[in-house]
């Protein structure tokens, strides 16, 4: 009779295994050197080494030590910053809002469109995460979610599944404030009984449905309550949306009576809230529109107000927000330099693009600056950051690099670098 | 004889007196106003220094390094700044007039609203050759637009009527502080609007309204074409009459034909470029090109027949391309192919950009490669240039109009703020 297996054969198939199994344990650390690191919380280094081992930073400093089994990058004649955060964002999919204006349980991870061009343009701006949320045009718009700017499949580019949920105080366009106020009322009020009801059912809550990604709503009555259930409960803030100062108002007592926690998203008119805010201290994010012109309602005499400088004087600290759709606003640093240009500090500058925003949203702990333990997400530079001259030339996000501007095709048809030698 | 001898301390006095007679500063404490900048950009692609610059009754008087101001003059001192002329938007798209109009709009699907909305821009259509129209007086200076504009840098704007005829009128040339229209006009009737290709054929009788009897249009190039050509062609037909007996369209005309006023043609696909030209060749008018959205196609032909273009906005976000349909491609990169080649080029805002962004327009010019220099001169001299009243403002020069721009730093920098704004004799706050 033949035998298959010999035990001499086996263990020469164990031994090749034992031999192949510790190579993908063994991790690859890249140590990436640069002129000037911005860490965005901790200063600047100069000819720094950033240390990345499984995505992460491991050690960053002017004499970090280099592994001798190190991958080195040499970026010695560039400048490194963390990667930039879009706080608020309203595209990246097909269309912002739904039709119904309480639609809590929609989430923006079924409709986010990881290839959109509005996405790939924030990559090549320097933004390594976004928060994108549903559009203004409803009262509880859903839910957004955190994404890093790369990666095709949704669920690889997620950071956070649950941002937050979006609440407009301006409502749909043909209701007043009255309305969206008692429409927001009475359904936070039935959430509140439909956890009472929950909790008195069973102690505790059924396993699917603690986790709100949107497949886990079961029943119908779970479809309607349990998103605004998960706000109440804490498991993500609130952003509000507020067009005009006296909605920062409403919302802030809103959030206070059902203990939510809050971020406000402000239109440019909001600077005369800018007490209010400074003394509750409220996180907020500010319109891209960094200038606002008001007319006078009896002289009719136009009035420039440079909204940043009016919240920077009072010293709230604040996400800045770009616009694609205008020149002006077109990108994060392009707004961090027009700050500049109202009299904010460079380095104040800089954060309300990097870690600021990622306090708001709090993911601070995992993006935001370059420090021990986060995620290694930054923008090279070949200039200082705050010089318009200056060219975003490698984007990496959690230690990958995902963007080379040498390989960028849409980007050198625009500059028409094929044609202009 | 006795040959009286001067004594040597009349002789000295007398020579003081002479020489003071130089050295006094033709002009008075009171009305006039003295700036030191860190540098002076002229506009002209000349640079200075540590400047200094006098202005009189509205008018540079000095510009230079020293100048003796007489004692008691307020000097205003900008060391750390930057100094330039003010901006000209050589097309400005603005809400300018007091004129309304009822629009029904959508706001959702099943419910529309009604609003009176100021128009920006003035079309006559009563037909479609329309030349003699002026927009000066329809003006309102207190527009909350020229407010805008002079708050972002932009002392200068040239405006025309509407573009849905194909002759639509002349433009004016007005600063964008004033009280009354005939003090902002720097000149009037400078240019005749021509416009070609769609828009004339899409029509003033309301965009998408069905054509009847009394509101038929050209339906498309041809017909714009024929009306066109049809305007010149009937006055070559009366070279014979003398100017008085002409009426004032046919004049217009003559002075066209002559060459003393150019057509302003707008023209934004390649099709109309190509048949600008082809009519420029035949009629041989002096052109200039506005909104040459494809002028990339043609600059060969452009330089050669020195026509100078207007172009922008130069950034154009993605996914949204022209209305029009006619160009869903467009270069960003025009402005830089137009100073490679030496054509004459300026800046224009329209409905998408705002005109307190026509210097964020030129800095994103700066940021995909056009230099500096050609960036401002673009939007002072040449701009100035193009709209044939360098000999009043585009500038800083002797016997110029003084308007000026004073900058924290580098005009072409996002970071650098606009700290005053002087149009004539007026030192104005941008940034209230």
């Amino acid at each position: 009779m033949k035998r298959f297996f010999y035990p001499s054969q086996i263990l020469k198939y164990v031994l090749v295994l034992l031999f192949l199994v510790p190579l993908p344990l063994i991790s690859q650390v890249k140590a990436i050197k640069a002129r000037k690191i911005y860490t965005g919380t901790q200063g600047v280094i100069e000819k720094g080494v950033i240390l990345i081992e499984n995505g992460k930073i491991v050690d960053i400093g002017e004499e970090a030590k280099i592994p001798w089994s190190a991958e080195t990058i040499d970026y010695s004649q560039k400048v490194i910053i963390p990667g930039l955060i879009e706080a608020h964002a309203m595209r990246g999919y097909d269309k912002a809002n739904e039709d119904n204006p309480l639609t809590p349980f929609v989430s923006v991870l079924d409709n986010y469109d990881t290839s959109n061009d509005a996405i790939t343009d924030a990559l090549r701006s320097g933004v390594t995460t976004i928060n994108i949320m549903p559009g203004n045009a409803t009262i509880l718009g859903g839910r957004g979610a955190i994404f890093k700017t790369f990666g095709l499949v949704v669920e690889d580019a997620l950071l956070v599944p649950d941002s937050g949920m979006k609440i407009s105080m301006a409502g749909t366009p043909l209701q007043s404030r009255m309305g969206v106020m008692a429409q927001l009322r009475r359904y936070f009020n039935e959430t509140k009984d439909y956890i009472e009801k929950k909790e008195k059912e069973s102690s505790a809550p059924k396993k699917e449905e603690m986790v709100s990604t949107p497949m886990s709503f079961r029943s119908p009555e779970s479809v309607k309550y349990e998103a605004v259930a998960d706000l109440l409960r804490g498991r993500y803030g609130a952003f509000f949306y507020c067009p005009s100062p006296s909605d920062v108002v409403q919302a802030q007592k809103f959030s206070e009576a059902y203990g939510l926690k809050a971020v406000y998203v402000l239109g440019p008119e909001c600077y005369k809230a800018a007490d209010f805010i400074a003394e509750k201290k409220l996180k907020v994010i500010l319109d891209p529109e960094l200038v606002y012109f008001e007319k006078d309602p009896i002289s009719e005499d136009l009035k420039k107000v440079e909204v940043v400088k009016v919240f920077y004087d009072k010293g709230i600290e604040f996400a800045l927000l770009s616009d694609p759709e205008k020149v002006y606003t077109r990108s994060l640093l392009y707004q961090a330099m027009k700050a500049v240009s109202f009299g904010v500090p460079a380095d104040a500058a800089l954060k309300f693009v990097t870690i600021v925003p990622a306090q708001i949203l709090q993911v601070d702990r995992q993006v935001g600056s370059l420090e021990k333990d986060k995620l290694a997400n930054f923008v090279v530079l070949d200039k200082e950051p705050l010089d318009l001259a200056a060219k975003v030339e490698f984007v990496y996000i959690e230690g990958k690099s995902v963007y080379d501007r040498e390989k960028d095709e849409d980007l050198k048809e625009l500059t028409n670098e094929k044609i202009i030698q | 004889m006795v040959k009286r001898k001067f004594n040597p301390a009349f002789k000295s006095i007398l020579f003081l007196i002479l020489a003071g007679g130089f050295l006094m500063p033709p002009v008075r404490a009171d009305d006039v106003i003295a700036l030191k900048v860190g540098t002076l950009l002229k506009g002209n692609g000349e640079a200075l220094k540590n400047a200094m610059i006098i202005i009189k009754d509205g008018k540079i008087e000095f510009v230079g390094v020293n100048y003796p101001v007489p004692k008691g003059t307020n000097i205003l001192e900008f060391k750390e700044s930057v100094a330039t002329p003010g901006f000209i938007a050589a097309n400005a798209y603005l809400h300018i007039s007091p004129e309304t109009k009822e629009v029904f709009t959508y706001s959702r699907e099943d419910i529309y609203e009604y609003r009176i909305e100021k128009i920006p821009a003035l079309n006559e259509e009563r037909s479609e050759t329309t030349p003699e129209m002026n927009l000066l007086y329809s003006i309102d200076p207190h527009s909350e637009d020229f407010a805008r504009a002079w708050r972002s840098g932009v002392t200068c704007v040239y405006l025309a009527p509407g573009n849905l005829n194909v002759y639509n009128g002349t433009g004016t040339v007005l600063k964008t502080w004033g009280q009354s229209p005939q003090n902002m006009a720097v000149r009037n009737m400078v240019q005749i609007k021509v416009t070609l290709g769609e828009e004339p054929a899409v029509g003033t009788g309301g965009r998408g309204s069905d054509p009847d009897l009394h509101t038929r249009r050209p339906q498309n190039r041809m017909g714009v074409d024929s009306i066109f050509r049809q305007a010149l062609i009937d006055l070559q037909n009366k070279s014979e009459l003398p100017d008085s007996q002409l009426n004032p369209q046919e004049l217009l005309f003559r002075k066209v034909l002559r060459g003393e006023i150019p057509l302003r043609i707008r023209a934004r696909s390649y099709v109309d470029i190509k048949a600008a030209l082809r009519y420029g060749e035949e009629f041989g008018f002096k052109w200039i090109l506005e909104e040459g959205v494809d002028a990339y196609k043609y600059l060969d032909d452009l330089k050669n027949k020195n026509v100078p273009v207007i172009y922008g906005p130069v950034y154009r976000p993605k996914g949204r391309f022209d209305f029009n349909s006619e160009n869903d491609f467009y270069r960003a990169q025009t402005p830089i192919l137009l100073a490679k080649k030496g054509i004459l080029f300026a800046f224009q805002n329209d409905s998408r950009s705002p005109i307190s962004a026509l210097r964020d327009e030129a800095i994103y010019a700066v940021k995909l490669g056009l230099d500096e220099e050609s960036a401002l001169k673009a939007l002072t001299f040449h701009a100035a240039k193009i709209l044939g009243v360098e000999d009043r403002i585009g500038t800083v020069e002797k016997g110029k109009d003084a308007d000026l721009l004073i900058f924290s730093g580098d005009p072409f920098s996002p970071s650098s703020r606009l700290e005053k704004v002087l149009i004539n004799n007026k030192i104005l706050d941008p940034n209230k």
